[in-house]
């Protein structure tokens, strides 16, 4: 019960009817327009009552598992989305476009019932057809660092990736083991996992020291040319920086930077295992 | 193209048919046809806008990879929760010689038509033609209906069981035909082994039960004398294909259960999965 209060919390963000309203506003205005026209007739109906049962019996179950685990995501209100989508249909037709033709009537006489109609549903086609066929290219770094690996990586070794960002999909990409540290104590850690198992083995990163001085020993040990870092979010000469501080030679090899959102650097780097370094 | 199909492509006059007009049924199926036709397109282009996969797909491509290989006990450790069926596939399709990636999105894709013509069948039993046409096409464009076909997510192929579920229950309640109970309990026991959230048509159709029996005194004896017989029979179809696949997977050691999310269940009791 106490879990439940505490969980409540997230209410107050409005996070389930933002993910409500933002996934269809417009599919929802409308499907309220058209349950509110005629939601006695919908009801009477023994077939529409179980298309609604269900509805209800959605959302409950949704609010239900937001309130218990806290975390929501969009896609979880697909089922209830198909629902708004039928209702909305009829919302459109004999709710909207009539309202727009009554209206609209006297300033435009050319206007009839069709053309009001063909208007609306092209609107909709463009509005939508414009935010799908916005492309989505967020992460260039997967696709490019699969081919970096493959070429760069000696052959026969397993290559392994060191990150500061903790997201498996690194790992699943350069078909590597993956281990996660942070520019703090630069102490390497088994935090990238696909749920209760870990992406990669615990025996090669188990007592080893942490520190910046001892980072350098640490991915000797690790292998040589088949180390490669990924850095989200740090600049280039801020990873050179910690370093210089130290007074100590710059042991990678810069492969590719790329550019996240809101301009964030993102480097790749790659172990120079046959140098010598002091 | 067109031409093949006999008819206009621009002419959208089908959704302005006057007051009193019947659509005709030719023209409707030509109509719907066109209309998934172009939510494939759409989804297909969309596959290629996209150049990342999501996180939770790490895990499926593993576990079907693993359950390909014939691995199953090593596949379910890493999500002991998950029901089995969208795995299975991607395995199913992999051992063909797919990469699981591409397995994975042909699955979501497919499915993601189908749900066009699902949303079509339910919106026509509850509406006229007309208005099911708009509402399949405004579900062939519908942005997040859209991007979660191209993800090598559940929620697509289970969507598609859950709404065709949903309509042949429909169907039953309105002709009162046992088979299509059955049929309407075989896709929910699928859509239940596909994600959890299928469970949702099963505890809907007691909860419509006991609403209608309440309220609808009108109705009681016909929903007493045919469509709980039909129940019953949605039920038995449903535990003969959901128990035994739990069972055969249970031995492996999955600890998913096929009449309660087991995640909203453990939440409840204070478990984190």
């Amino acid at each position: 019960m106490e879990r439940l209060f505490k969980n409540l919390s997230f209410l107050t963000s409005w996070k389930f009817v933002n993910c409500i309203i933002s996934t269809a506003p417009i599919s929802l205005w409308l499907a309220l327009l058209s349950f509110k026209r005629n939601w006695k007739t919908f009801l009477s109906n023994p077939v529409v009552r179980l298309f609604c049962v269900f509805a209800f019996l959605d959302l409950v179950v949704k609010f239900y598992k937001m309130i218990t685990s806290g975390h929501f995501e969009r896609r979880y209100m697909l089922p209830f989305l198909c629902v708004l989508i039928i209702f909305a249909a009829d919302g459109l037709f004999n709710k909207l476009v009539p309202f727009l033709y009554k209206h609209l009537r006297e300033k435009f006489p050319f206007l009839t019932l069709r053309k009001i109609t063909i208007g609306l549903i092209s609107i909709l086609f463009i509005v939508y057809f414009i935010i799908i066929m916005i492309p989505s290219l967020d992460h260039p770094w997967y696709q490019s660092i699969r081919n970096i690996v493959q070429q760069e990586c000696p052959k026969g070794e397993k290559p392994i990736i060191l990150s500061n960002y903790p997201d498996v999909r690194l790992g699943y990409y350069a078909n590597s083991e993956l281990f996660v540290f942070s520019l703090k104590d630069f102490r390497l850690t088994n935090k990238a996992r696909i749920y209760r198992k870990n992406w990669s083995s615990d025996k090669l990163i188990k007592n080893l020291p942490s520190g910046i001085n001892s980072f350098v020993n640490n991915v000797k040990k690790l292998g040589g040319d088949n180390v490669f870092i990924f850095l989200y979010d740090v600049k280039d000469s801020d990873f050179r920086k910690f370093f210089k501080e130290e007074k100590k030679q710059f042991p990678f090899r810069l492969l590719k930077e790329y550019k996240a959102r809101h301009n964030k650097p993102v480097c790749f780097y790659q172990f120079e295992g046959n140098k010598e370094y002091y | 193209m067109h031409r093949l199909l006999n008819i206009n492509v621009c002419d959208f006059s089908v959704f302005c048919v006057k007051k009193g007009e019947e659509l005709d049924k030719k023209r409707t199926i030509q109509v719907l046809l066109l209309i998934m036709l172009l939510g494939a397109s759409v989804r297909v282009a969309r596959c290629y806008l996209v150049n990342w996969i999501e996180r939770d797909p790490v895990a499926y491509i593993t576990m079907s990879n693993y359950i390909a290989q014939g691995e199953i006990e090593k596949a379910i450790q890493i999500r002991p929760e998950i029901p089995p069926l969208h795995i299975t596939l991607m395995a199913a399709m992999g051992k063909t010689g797919l990469f699981a990636e591409y397995a994975g999105v042909l699955i979501s894709l497919v499915s993601g038509i189908l749900i066009i013509f699902a949303v079509f069948l339910i919106a026509s039993m509850i509406f006229d033609d007309k208005i099911a046409l708009l509402a399949a096409f405004i579900a062939s464009l519908q942005t997040e209906l859209v991007h979660n076909s191209t993800f090598i997510l559940r929620e697509s192929l289970a969507l598609c069981f859950m709404l065709f579920a949903l309509y042949f229950a429909m169907w039953a309640i309105k002709n009162h035909s046992w088979w299509k109970w059955c049929l309407s309990g075989m896709l929910t026991a699928l859509c239940g082994l596909t994600r959890p959230d299928g469970m949702e048509v099963f505890w809907a159709i007691p909860l419509w039960l006991f609403v209608s029996l309440i309220f609808c005194p009108t109705e009681r004896k016909k929903i007493l004398t045919k469509c709980l017989p039909g129940f019953v029979m949605f039920v038995i179809v449903f535990c003969v294909i959901a128990f035994p696949v739990q069972g055969y997977f249970q031995s492996y050691g999955s600890i998913y259960t096929a009449l309660l999310d087991s995640r909203l269940l453990g939440l409840y009791l204070g478990l984190k999965f």
